[in-house]
């Protein structure tokens, strides 16, 4: 049995990023939080016997599943309330306005502007583009890491990575060369 | 692996620029979300001890009920066949006349036609009585 400090120190470790995570899929910070939630009750109940080692790879894939069961659970409730698809349209916009950091205004301002961006780019690209570049570029992950989290072979998972990286080009080129 | 090392290290400058970007966001979180996150992590961490406390006798929840409500079953059924004594069920009880209770006896008085056609005699009598001029 895993020792408690042992999982608290990995789920600190990861809990931030978790929760951009599942930000950049949901598009909401509440639903970002109970994802994040379920997926560290998931890994506690379920893997916490596991090696240490294989902590961050399971806990990817049980919050991947659980951002898919988030997508399932929407599109019935899109298909069952139609007519509501206008007003969380508006509620999406919202949340990637800037302004959520606590620099100096004015550095809020810059980087509240180039994160929005980012993040509109990131939540345009394709669910599975964004899963592989945010699995092997962010959170550094192996390509077989990233193919087994994904649950699919090492060759789409490079097909997507590099796929969402010319999408990301083309959306951010300006940016990029501005920032640099 | 060295290959996927280099793959991370060999970063567009976009793809850099959106790393940085994320990093940066998780890094500056406002203050109510680190604290639910917070919260979030000390509830998975207490489902981590809640079962080890429960495992005591090796049972689970469900088994436990289970064993309590066969057992109260067993009790009752013990119950029932202790409070019938085997006297009652093999002997027969000797029948025993009782007077029956007076009040059943006021009621068969007031039942009867005969009781009805006296009362109905006196009330007549009573009427007949008031009708009467006053001797005195």
């Amino acid at each position: 049995m895993a020792e408690n400090w042992q999982l608290d120190q990995f789920l600190a470790s990861i809990q931030n990023r978790a929760f951009v995570t599942a930000r950049l899929a949901t598009g909401n910070a509440d639903e970002a939080l109970d994802i994040v939630q379920d997926s560290m009750l998931k890994l506690v109940k379920s893997y916490a016997n596991y090696p240490q080692a294989e902590w961050p790879a399971l806990f990817q894939r049980v919050l991947q599943n659980t951002i898919r069961d988030w997508y399932r659970r929407q599109k019935v409730r899109r298909i069952l309330f139609w007519w509501q698809q206008q007003d969380a349209a508006d509620d999406q916009a919202e949340l990637i306005e800037p302004g959520e950091n606590g620099t100096t205004p004015m550095d809020a301002l810059i980087n509240g502007e180039i994160n929005a961006q980012v993040e509109v780019a990131l939540r345009h690209l394709p669910e599975r583009q964004r899963q592989a570049f945010l699995l092997r570029a962010w959170w550094e992950h192996s390509t077989e890491e990233t193919a087994a989290i994904m649950g699919c072979s090492t060759g789409s998972v490079k097909t997507h990575y590099s796929r969402a990286l010319k999408a990301l080009q083309l959306q951010l080129d300006n940016l990029a060369v501005s920032a640099s | 692996m060295n290959n996927d090392k280099q793959q991370s290290a060999e970063l567009t400058p976009e793809a850099k620029l959106v790393v940085d970007s994320l990093q940066a966001s998780s890094e500056q979180l406002p203050e109510s979300v680190v604290s639910r996150l917070h919260q979030a992590r000390q509830k998975a961490l207490a489902a981590n001890v809640e079962p080890a406390r429960g495992r005591g006798f090796g049972f689970s929840a469900k088994q436990t009920i289970g064993a309590g409500l066969s057992f109260a079953g067993l009790a009752a059924v013990a119950l029932v066949l202790l409070n019938s004594s085997p006297q009652s069920i093999t002997t027969p009880q000797p029948i025993i006349a009782t007077e029956p209770p007076a009040v059943a006896g006021e009621l068969e008085l007031v039942l009867t036609n005969d009781d009805f056609e006296l009362l109905a005699n006196d009330l007549s009598f009573y009427e007949w009585l008031a009708e009467q001029p006053d001797a005195s």
